[in-house]
């Protein structure tokens, strides 16, 4: 299985000029498959800077990116290969469909890697099959779906590199709640039974409560808070402090006293019932 | 109550499309209110709100806003003055290169005097809490901030209908809370009517009247505590309620006796606490 770490991980952009600005500033963490970490904070906080340099697309100005322990930086360090090992899902990936149909845009990431065509097939089907895309879709221009399912069938062409650990940003902006439920559910299906890392970039508390196992805090380049999900959303004051909120559910047992911190509704009905001393009527 | 906006048996479908966006759509929206239009992505939401201002004219039935009908040309540009909108993408609806630019485009479109078009600039910017960034370029500003400058480009014709579609989707936490207290501020201190299209139940929690649309027709409309107690209709389309919602009516099917209609929250905590002490 895949580990990801950064090591002091800092970058400034445009150094010794007027503008230099510090987007990242000595970020230490690990990944490993299996894991589903939830990075949190405001816009600006350095977040998608951070996770550009998870498959090498920038370079620290100064710490590590180790990926299996080896500098990813270093001399003669595959870095194409990485790119098919730790696939990135930028916000809004359906505006880079491009090929006529759903299927062809799919079978380019493998296509590009070399794989023959049996193996493009088989790579296509099971991309398509984790991102619920059925025969029609698959046969269709992009054009022609809807939101969410142009926004699967960006996630299957990423899903057909098989990579080993996926980093998303903001992976169900802009989506109904239902397409934003089912989209969550296939990444997390994908991690479960291939397990591939996960790295989740979002606004929503409500998704990164839900579907991750840890969680660091960013603000102003730094990792401010790091630990297991159900660690820091029970640190409900400390999260305010960075400005940020916890799903109304782990307010409402909060609150009310209830003693574990609760991630979801099913949770926090749990946890509500245990307040009251008593089962179902 | 004044109308601003009536639909009459509504359809429309885009040129090659054999299903219909939207259809029979029958609605009237009163002066003042504030309305949020929710739907599965592909409910024909943003058609609904596209053919108030005449971007899209009904391909059966009749828009009237301002008691004018859209479908008649020579109405549309007294309409689009009357009823302004701010789409999605904060990032290709300014145009001008300097933010004050932007917001007088319109008023110099109207071909007012410039003693009106600066007051209407200035306070324009004011109302969005933008009038210190009036000489920066839009591409300094945060999605939030472009989506404010959208709006005072908005108010500067002056309108009595302000249209949101999905403008605060692409926005972070912070941008959304300031593009919607704004709406709102708006719509309580001026009485200027706002439709906002949302996917965000908490931007539908604090509407006057929730519209929920499913396959291109209404599925749903009312009071957002009528509207949020219709679970089963709400799942058909795509849809689920907020959280402190679901929590009320999970503990209710279990046999507490928690009431229905629960939005936030305070009320919540407060009808939980109301059986502790019980």
């Amino acid at each position: 299985m895949i580990t990801i770490s950064t090591e002091n991980l800092t970058h400034i952009y445009s150094p010794g000029s007027p503008f230099e600005k510090t987007a990242v500033d000595g970020v230490s963490f690990t990944l490993t498959g299996g894991e589903v970490m939830g990075i949190i904070g405001h816009t600006g906080s350095g977040k998608s800077t951070l996770i550009r340099h998870l498959n090498g697309l920038m370079k620290p100005t100064s710490g590590r990116v180790l990926v299996d322990g080896e500098d990813i930086f270093a001399k003669g360090y595959d870095r194409r290969l990485l790119r098919h090992r730790v696939g990135l899902v930028f916000q809004y990936p359906e505006y880079q469909l491009f090929d006529e149909t759903v299927e062809n845009d799919i079978a380019f990431g493998p296509r590009n890697m070399g794989c023959g065509e049996e193996e493009i097939k088989r790579r296509v089907a099971r991309a398509a099959e984790f991102a619920g895309l059925t025969e029609s879709e698959l046969a269709a221009s992009p054009f022609e779906l809807s939101g969410g399912q142009k926004r699967r069938a960006a996630l299957a062409g990423v899903l057909a590199m098989e990579p080993e650990a996926l980093v998303l940003d903001e992976p169900a902006a802009g989506l109904d709640p239902i397409s934003r439920r089912r989209i969550m559910l296939d990444i997390i299906a994908y991690a479960n039974q291939t397990g591939a890392a996960i790295l989740l970039v979002s606004h929503s508390m409500e998704d990164i409560a839900a579907y991750t196992t840890k969680v660091a805090v960013m603000r102003d380049g730094r990792f401010v808070m790091q630990g297991a999900t159900r660690d820091i959303f029970s640190r409900v004051g400390e999260l305010a402090e960075h400005g940020l909120s916890v799903p109304q559910v782990t307010r409402i047992c909060a609150e009310l006293g209830c003693g574990e911190t609760a991630l979801t509704v099913a949770e926090g009905a749990e946890a509500v019932k245990k307040l009251l001393g008593r089962g179902p009527l | 109550m004044d109308e601003i906006i009536r639909f009459e048996n509504v359809g429309f479908t885009y040129p090659k499309r054999e299903t219909p966006a939207l259809k029979n759509i029958n609605m009237t929206v009163g002066r003042g209110e504030f309305v949020a239009v929710l739907g599965h992505n592909g409910s024909g939401k943003s058609t609904l709100a596209k053919l108030i201002n005449c971007i899209l004219v009904p391909t059966e039935g009749r828009v009237f806003t301002a008691r004018l009908d859209t479908s008649d040309e020579a109405n549309t540009f007294e309409i689009r003055r009357r009823a302004g909108m701010v789409f999605q993408n904060p990032d290709n609806q300014l145009v001008a290169t300097i933010v004050e630019d932007d917001v007088a485009f319109a008023p110099e479109n109207l071909g007012l005097p410039r003693e009106e078009i600066r007051r209407r600039v200035d306070e324009s910017l004011i109302a969005v809490g933008m009038y210190d960034h009036r000489d920066h370029t839009p591409a300094t500003l945060s999605g939030g901030q472009k989506q404010r400058v959208a709006i005072a480009g908005v108010l500067a014709m002056e309108p009595e209908c302000l249209i949101m579609d999905e403008a605060t989707s692409m926005l972070d936490p912070v941008g959304r809370r300031d593009v919607t207290a704004i709406a709102h501020r708006l719509n309580e201190e001026r009485g200027m009517t706002v439709l906002c299209v949302t996917h965000h139940m908490s931007e539908a929690v604090a509407a006057d009247r929730v519209i929920v649309l499913k396959d291109g027709g209404i599925l749903l409309d009312g009071t957002p505590r009528e509207v949020f107690a219709q679970r089963e209709k709400l799942a058909e389309s795509g849809l689920t309620p907020p959280q402190p919602s679901q929590l009320a009516d999970t503990l209710r099917d279990e046999g507490f006796d928690i009431p229905a209609g629960i939005l936030t929250a305070e009320e919540c905590i407060a009808a939980v606490k109301a059986l502790l002490k019980g």
